[in-house]
């Protein structure tokens, strides 16, 4: 069933306390996400660096920030994962991703992504550049190939096999 | 389940393949074409990422200082060329510092014919705080680019020549025609002696590194990677060239590992041009192209790609431990994991060799300049050394 967007947690009837920042999706739902969790977000980041924005009460008064790419559906998960992981500290490369999550951190990912069963969330997350998303997305699509035949690996990537009989025995 | 690999956005197909070892990838052409590309700017990636930012980044520093000093090229120029003549048969790599020009210029500036607008701030950093000084150019030509012979100057922690029998045999390379390319080497490394290596790992990792940290340059040598007239009395910018000869055989040991076809350096930025240039497509990440951009400004800076090749073929001719260390890492590391894993390992001995070289250079190099300066205060108004010293 998809999700009630008017009912979901990033949506605009949170609390006006909360410093929230607002989204409208590609179908033009609205969204909010609290400021913590916006901020994992290259793209946010670079906007309200961009307007100039600096104080909780012009994220208050800044308009919703259009996301042409994003589907609600993604967007929905990405509020789910940036709610989540907004407590970490900086994403850095190789660095609390690999080390400093506790187990049940990475427990709630896998299950977060286990059921990934479309393109769209690494297209927000790519659109949105929230890295640490973006990596483990990628690390689960990896996973799901290790230890593959070649014959899985391209049904799994829905790929063709575009060498000849000779080709593949010279590779042998 | 399936993802549909190729409608992902590039960049997601990159971080992807990233995470996969090269076998499982090798046999799916659609992808590898991209592939193929994406891993062969890999080496650099990671060479941007852990290497070359660090070094560029001391070599800006080094270049701002040298600026802040006030001295400008054609006085260096004769500065060092005058030190050059004096010291001809010198076997250290720096030259004591021409005595009779500076003298000469200490005159002049003791005689009011270099005016006090001619002083400029030079600013260091010690444990306590910044400390400015004002001094006459003559005088920063002495004690802040120059070695003297004896005695502790400011600025420079390392101050005796080196000792003839450190750097041993004379230098007798030939210079290497730009053009020319010692790289593609496809040789294995014996089994035999790979096992023997991963028997004995540590301690033959410090041997080789205790070999390179103790190893001095001679002039010779840097004449030989930058035909500078007075590359010798430079080194302690050109010390860096040793840097990047090591990412260089890096690099290509890495791209022979991975069955790369040989690159040799491209630093000149002009994409399209030059031999042994690839070009880099549109579809390749944006990260890729950013990085290497910058990659190619910082490296123009110094540097040009002749002068790398040059002086890889000085480190295989004079430190082959270099070389031999990281094909032993290499060879010992076989496990595949996934490409981003694969070099951590190389990467991790990179830095080994690099503190080892920088510990060589320091030894051997007057002009090791050091951003945690050592002295306290220095009085310029004639009384020299006061306090403080390496």
């Amino acid at each position: 069933m998809a999700p009630n967007f008017e009912e979901a947690p990033g949506s605009s009837k949170r609390l006006k306390e909360e410093i929230l920042y607002r989204f409208h999706s590609k179908e033009g739902h609205e969204f909010t996400m609290e400021k913590a969790a916006a901020e994992l977000s290259g793209v946010v980041k670079q906007i309200s660096q961009d307007l100039g924005i600096d104080d909780d009460e012009s994220i208050r008064n800044m308009k919703p920030i259009p996301l042409i790419n994003v589907s609600s559906e993604a967007f929905h998960y990405v509020v789910k994962w940036c709610e989540q992981h907004k407590t970490m500290p900086p994403w850095e490369q190789d660095k609390w991703w690999l080390n400093e999550r506790d187990e049940e951190m990475k427990k709630w990912e896998n299950e977060f992504l286990g059921g990934l069963t479309s393109e769209q969330l690494f297209d927000a997350a790519n659109y949105m550049d929230i890295k640490c998303l973006l990596d483990k997305c990628a690390e689960t699509v990896a996973g799901m190939i290790k230890g593959k035949s070649v014959e899985e690996i391209r049904e799994i990537w829905e790929l063709e096999n575009d060498f000849t009989p000779e080709e593949e025995e010279a590779m042998k | 389940m399936s993802i549909r690999l190729l409608e992902l956005p590039v960049e997601v197909q990159s971080k992807i393949l990233l995470k996969l070892p090269i076998e499982t990838l090798r046999p799916l052409r659609v992808v590898s074409q991209h592939f193929e590309e994406l891993i062969s700017l890999h080496p650099d990636y990671k060479l941007i990422r852990f290497g070359i930012l660090y070094v560029a980044k001391t070599i800006r520093k080094a270049l701002n200082s040298c600026r802040s000093r006030g001295i400008s090229s054609t006085e260096l120029a004769s500065i060092f060329d005058a030190g050059y003549k004096l010291h001809a048969d010198s076997l250290v790599v720096d030259y004591p510092a021409p005595e009779a020009r500076l003298n000469e210029l200490i005159n002049l500036g003791n005689q009011g014919l270099i005016t006090t607008n001619k002083l400029t701030v030079y600013k260091t950093r010690n444990a306590i705080g910044t400390l400015e000084y004002e001094l006459p150019r003559a005088l920063k030509a002495k004690f802040f680019m120059l070695r003297l012979p004896g005695g502790p100057t400011p600025g420079i922690r390392y101050l005796k020549a080196a000792p003839e029998s450190k750097w041993g045999r004379k230098c007798e390379l030939q210079f290497v025609d730009s053009t020319e390319r010692i790289i593609s080497r496809t040789k294995a490394v014996d089994p035999n002696a790979a096992e023997i290596a991963a028997k004995n790992w540590t301690r033959l990792e410090e041997e080789y590194l205790g070999h390179i940290a103790n190893f001095c340059f001679s002039k010779q040598d840097f004449m030989a990677a930058v035909r500078t007239p007075w590359a010798p009395l430079h080194t302690y910018t050109l010390q860096h060239v040793w840097m990047y000869g090591l990412f260089q055989i890096i690099i290509e040991e890495l791209r022979s590992h991975l069955r790369l076809k040989p690159q040799p350096p491209n630093f000149d930025g002009r994409e399209g041009q030059g031999p042994g240039y690839r070009k880099v497509k549109p579809s390749i990440m944006r990260e890729f192209r950013e990085l290497r951009h910058l990659y190619v400004e910082d490296q123009n800076k110094l540097f040009w790609p002749e002068e790398i090749g040059r002086a890889v073929y000085v480190l295989d001719a004079r430190l082959p431990q270099v070389r031999q260390l990281i094909e032993l890492a290499i060879a010992l590391h076989p496990v595949r994991e996934s490409i981003d894993k694969d070099f951590r390992p190389t990467w991790d001995l990179e830095e080994k060799i690099r503190k080892a070289l920088k510990e060589s250079a320091n030894e051997s190099l007057a002009g090791g300049f050091h951003h945690d300066y050592q002295f306290e205060e220095y009085d310029y108004e004639g009384s020299g050394w006061v306090g403080g010293g390496a």
